[in-house]
């Protein structure tokens, strides 16, 4: 998924329509925090963080 | 954003906590919040063996490693549950993991050693597939840490975790369920004593844990948990937690703090009247405990049943029949 404009995590998730808690957002091998900024070229993963069983 | 401690650039915010922590930090902060839950409900004492229960997911790989850098002597448990690719998948994070820090992994594989898995399991009983996996790993942790006298089995069962089970059994006012809803499950009546010491730390943190320390873990979630209902319950409190940092934890130690007791006083002690499996020896109420029934109807068989014991292959731990005292 490419996105024109750089942006912060937070507004990044919020335009995905992600929860903060159920993600974390990886630039190059390292966290970025919610007020981080992601430059226009920036390559970003976004882990999710949820798992499933309860046993 | 800067570390709430040093002041350098931060790496993760932690909203409930009001705080951001650079990478030193944040691993001190999940070292402090382990030892403070394993104080706090008098977990493990210095000395005691400590057994892991060990998916290959980022939540038990974390308590592994956290356990220890705290200095405890932990050894791990992995078991094979035949999930496909899955499996395959988590049990080779899971020996990963082990190898590189020099650590004692023991495995037991459903398959190999009892004859099913867990979907033939989950297609025997009808039931969804997440019954009969629970089943499952709850009888072969307690029997691989009574076989192997281990004073402790431990789950890196997290706040996330926690939160939402307790949001379920609120739902439907399971409160048997809720009685026993407790980080510590003491030992007793042949079973070794349960502890969560994660339950301070949520799902979001344990992901950059691993991310930070280097810890390679199964992203991929179980094919077979997709839809549950747990999964619904984390979905709804995590709405609630964006809007309002610290719910899931004031909603879990609440609970504790201020709810917890007065289920355990309703509880019906029955534990004194257990008696043991006539097929493994395990505690159990009735003549046959769950698990022995859950392996016939699936169509496995125990070890040493059919002479097709596992003494011999290159499985470290040795399960086999037990017999009745």
């Amino acid at each position: 998924m490419q996105i024109q404009g750089g942006r912060s995590v937070a507004k990044l998730l919020n335009e995905l329509g992600l929860n903060r808690e159920t993600v974390l957002v990886i630039r190059n091998g390292t966290l970025v925090p919610g007020d981080g900024f992601l430059e226009d070229s920036d390559e970003v993963e976004l882990r999710p963080v949820i798992s499933g069983g309860a046993a | 954003m800067k570390c709430r401690v040093c002041r350098g650039p931060a790496i993760i915010d932690v909203r409930r906590h009001n705080a951001n922590f650079c990478v030193e930090h944040f691993i001190e902060q999940c070292e402090r919040q382990v030892s403070k839950a394993i104080d706090a409900f008098s977990m493990i004492a210095p000395g005691e063996r400590v057994l892991v229960a060990v998916s290959g997911g980022k939540d038990s790989l974390a308590l592994w490693d956290l356990l220890h850098r705290l200095g405890h002597h932990a050894e791990g448990l992995y078991l094979g549950l035949g999930i496909g690719e899955y499996s395959d998948e988590s049990g080779v994070y899971a020996r990963n993991f082990a190898a590189a820090r020099g650590l004692v992994l023991h495995e037991v594989d459903l398959r190999r050693d009892y004859g099913y898995d867990v979907p033939r399991a989950a297609a025997a009983t009808r039931r969804v597939p997440c019954s009969a996996c629970g089943l499952s790993k709850r009888h072969l942790f307690d029997e691989v840490a009574r076989q192997g006298r281990f004073d402790v089995v431990a789950t890196g069962h997290n706040l996330d975790d926690e939160a939402a089970v307790l949001f379920g059994n609120v739902l439907r006012w399971q409160t048997e369920y809720l009685a026993r809803q407790m980080p510590v499950l003491p030992a007793g009546n042949g079973f070794p004593r349960k502890v969560k010491p994660l339950v301070r730390l949520s799902e979001r943190e344990m992901a950059a844990y691993c991310i930070v320390t280097g810890i390679d873990y199964q992203v991929e979630e179980c094919p077979m948990a997709s839809g549950n209902s747990h999964l619904g319950y984390k979905e709804a409190l995590n709405t609630i937690e964006e809007r309002s940092p610290g719910t899931k934890h004031d909603f879990y130690f609440g609970f504790l703090d201020r709810a917890a007791e007065a289920f355990r006083r309703g509880l019906v002690q029955d534990a004194a009247t257990l008696g043991s499996c006539r097929d493994c020896g395990a505690p159990t109420p009735s003549d046959r405990c769950a698990f022995c029934r859950l392996v016939e109807r699936a169509g496995g068989r125990l070890p040493g049943h059919d002479g097709d014991d596992i003494a011999g292959t290159d499985a470290p731990v040795v399960l086999g029949r037990r017999e009745r005292p």
